[in-house]
């Protein structure tokens, strides 16, 4: 799987770097939208059927949002670790950790606020973030423990890295994943505005 | 986002109710795969459309790079550890369901 989700992602760069024309970009949208659309109408299904995960899921209760609090202050911590090794300000890094793989929004809400550098730098950061969750998302399932194929998703896990998680680690899993992804995307917009004002 | 929203609830509907037979499971498996498979090219086909990302690399890239893998890593360990916690007073609850169960057995 990993494999497959390397080559199409390649793919899909060289031919929107090499072949597909910059006038394309605007329906590009649209379709990935449609397409996960579609996805997550699979997902859907896939979620209504196995009854039992809704059972387990009102057992655990308010304590899955512990999963989230944690991806969540992981990945601004990390950021903070890895910003000290490449000499960034806090403010900087814990900003462009939070934008937890929401790169559109991350990017331009930084840019806007701080710096364009600083903006595209999230931009970049999360755009990698979202690569590196699709990647290792099989691989993280099968040798870590399977919490963390959604401390990868990030936000993305309540959308683009969802069918993904649900394919790899099952409903279960994928229902957390969604829940994690809406709490840590309702949180970027709040808490990158914060932190970069630090 | 709405559209999101809305698809997943659908689906969820038509699976809660079974409304496509199952014998279809492989299909709608092979669906979802080949979906899959064409979302990841046409995100590719977003990060390679858009130059900046590429022309930026060589500035920005290392620590872009540092900070994605750092980030995650952060995020993996914190919730493995949150999960050990949480994961463990779910097993001591399953565990208690399973006397019960072995109770009304008996």
């Amino acid at each position: 799987m990993t494999f497959v989700i390397l080559i199409s992602i390649i793919c899909g760069i060289g031919l929107g770097y090499w072949v597909i024309p910059d006038a394309y970009s605007i329906y590009l949208d649209s379709v990935t939208t449609y397409m996960l659309a579609l996805l997550l109408l699979g997902v859907g299904i896939d979620l209504g059927r196995n009854r039992e995960i809704w059972r387990s899921l009102r057992e655990l209760g308010c304590r899955i949002l512990l999963v989230p609090f944690g991806v969540g202050v992981g990945s601004v911590v990390g950021a903070v670790c890895g910003g000290v090794i490449v000499g960034l300000p806090i403010n900087e890094s814990s900003a462009v950790g939070a934008g937890f793989g929401w790169y559109s929004l991350s990017g331009v809400l930084i840019a806007q606020i701080y710096s364009a550098e600083t903006g595209t730098l999230a931009f970049l950061t999360n755009v990698l973030r979202e690569l590196l969750a699709f990647i290792f998302v099989p691989l993280a399932y099968r040798y870590l423990n399977k919490y963390s194929v959604i401390a990868l998703g990030g936000a993305t896990s309540m959308d683009t890295t969802l069918p993904l998680i649900s394919r790899v680690a099952g409903s279960e899993m994928a229902v957390i994943a969604f829940l994690s992804g809406v709490t840590l995307t309702a949180a970027v917009p709040i808490l990158v505005p914060l932190l970069i004002r630090l | 986002m709405w559209l999101i929203v809305v698809t997943l609830c659908i689906g969820f509907i038509i699976g809660y109710f079974n409304i496509i037979p199952s014998k279809l499971n492989k299909v709608v498996a092979n669906f979802t795969t080949t979906s899959l498979i064409l979302l990841l090219i046409s995100m590719g086909i977003k990060i390679g459309i858009d130059h900046t990302v590429i022309s930026n690399l060589g500035k920005l890239g290392l620590a872009a790079s540092l900070l994605a893998v750092t980030s995650v890593i952060g995020s993996i360990i914190c919730v493995t550890a949150v999960s050990k916690l949480v994961l463990e007073k779910d097993n001591n609850r399953s565990m208690k369901g399973e006397t019960d169960d072995i109770r009304n057995l008996n």
